[in-house]
């Protein structure tokens, strides 16, 4: 099946593009799968790091997403919201708000944790049952890889995954790696449809990268730190 | 050099000193061991020693995020009994590790770390197996 881009946020949702304006930043940074990119977003610091109207910023925030979360599952009548932890930190991207989300929704949710190696270990939660439908909910999507590997684990168990939904698409292959294999990639918003805006270009895209971030001498940690 | 042996040696100290073998006393004693790795790699000076450290450090913490992580309370019975003996198996490999140091024989310390991988992986593989076989759907990939 060919892969057709679907975004579901308006592009006039001037609110939404507030968060995507405090989460984008404008570095160089290398990605967990290693490669680099001039395209970083941070949603946990996009609602951390609004001290103005913090609360009713995240409320906000969650109330969209619910709708476009809700619109999903009137398509697809989804058992269960999924979210991943890569590395034991919590749901990636979403650690203060993962569980806003599912109460929220409705929805039993569970965590996979696609790189431990013990294969009962990477579900937590409720087992899944066969047959189930879960809808995997991340924060941002570059090759797919993260979600795919969730999405295994799912399937593992005898679960399906329909669609993926993300709160920013890199355009870096995901949904099309994802399509290969089956699952719809749906996005807030993608990178392309975001360079449109031209205050977000200005500050994210077209801006001279703050490489200087990186010529900083890196400090090891003190004992003290480490010792924590 | 010097501070990684006597770490190994307070560890196997304590092993010895606990009365029987106890799944806590050892993961305790293992945790100790490793927060005081850690420090070894940023304050050795010696880069062999770091570079022990760094391997042991990162070794225990595997041991922790994949081999003694939460799951399922009901499928415990797989797990408990692997664990203990993998415990059992590594607490041997410790006198070793430290005796080899001692002797300054790098071809048998890496010997030991490669035994200790290979247990690793040996009992993480075990244990996923025996998973298939009551019934689970999961597979090795």
């Amino acid at each position: 099946m060919k892969y057709i881009k679907r975004e579901l946020l308006d592009p006039a949702d001037e609110f939404c593009l507030k968060i995507f304006k405090a989460g984008l930043k404008n570095s160089e940074y290398v990605l967990s799968n290693g490669l680099p990119s001039k395209d970083y977003f941070d949603l946990d610091e996009a609602i951390l790091g609004r001290s103005e109207n913090m609360f009713e910023t995240t409320e906000e925030f969650v109330k969209r997403l619910v709708q476009k979360v809700k619109e999903l599952d009137g398509q697809h009548h989804f058992d269960r919201i999924a979210f991943i932890d890569k590395g034991g930190q919590g749901p990636v991207g979403l650690i203060f708000l993962a569980a806003l989300i599912y109460m929220t929704v409705r929805k039993e949710a569970l965590i996979i944790r696609p790189f431990k190696e013990l294969h009962r270990s990477r579900v937590k939660g409720r087992p899944i049952r066969s047959g189930e439908k879960i809808l995997i909910l991340s924060d941002v999507a570059t090759e797919g890889n993260t979600i795919f590997s969730a999405a295994q684990v799912i399937w593992d168990f005898g679960g399906k995954v329909p669609c993926a939904l993300v709160f920013y698409d890199r355009e870096q292959g995901a949904g099309e790696n994802l399509m290969k294999k089956d699952i719809e990639l749906i996005s807030l918003r993608a990178r392309e449809t975001l360079k449109k805006n031209p205050e977000i270009a200005e500050k994210q895209y077209d801006a001279p990268k703050k490489i200087k971030e990186l010529e900083r001498p890196f400090v090891f940690p003190t004992l003290d730190l480490i010792e924590m | 050099m010097q501070n990684i042996i006597n770490l190994l040696e307070n560890t196997i100290k304590s092993i010895k000193d606990s009365e029987r073998v106890e799944t806590h006393k050892l993961t305790e004693t293992l945790r100790d061991l490793q927060r005081k790795l850690r420090k070894e790699v940023f304050v050795s000076k010696s880069k062999e020693a770091r570079l022990l450290a760094f391997f042991l450090n990162a070794y225990i913490l595997s041991i922790f995020s994949n081999l003694f992580i939460d799951t399922p309370d009901d499928e415990e019975d797989i797990l408990r009994p692997q664990r203990q003996e993998f415990l059992k198996k590594i607490s041997m490999l410790f006198p070793e590790i430290s005796s080899k140091l001692k002797a300054n024989n790098k071809v048998e310390i890496f010997n030991i770390l490669a035994d200790m991988v290979a247990l690793y992986a040996e009992t993480i593989n075990k244990i996923n197996l025996k998973d298939m076989s009551k019934g689970g759907r999961h597979e090795i990939h």
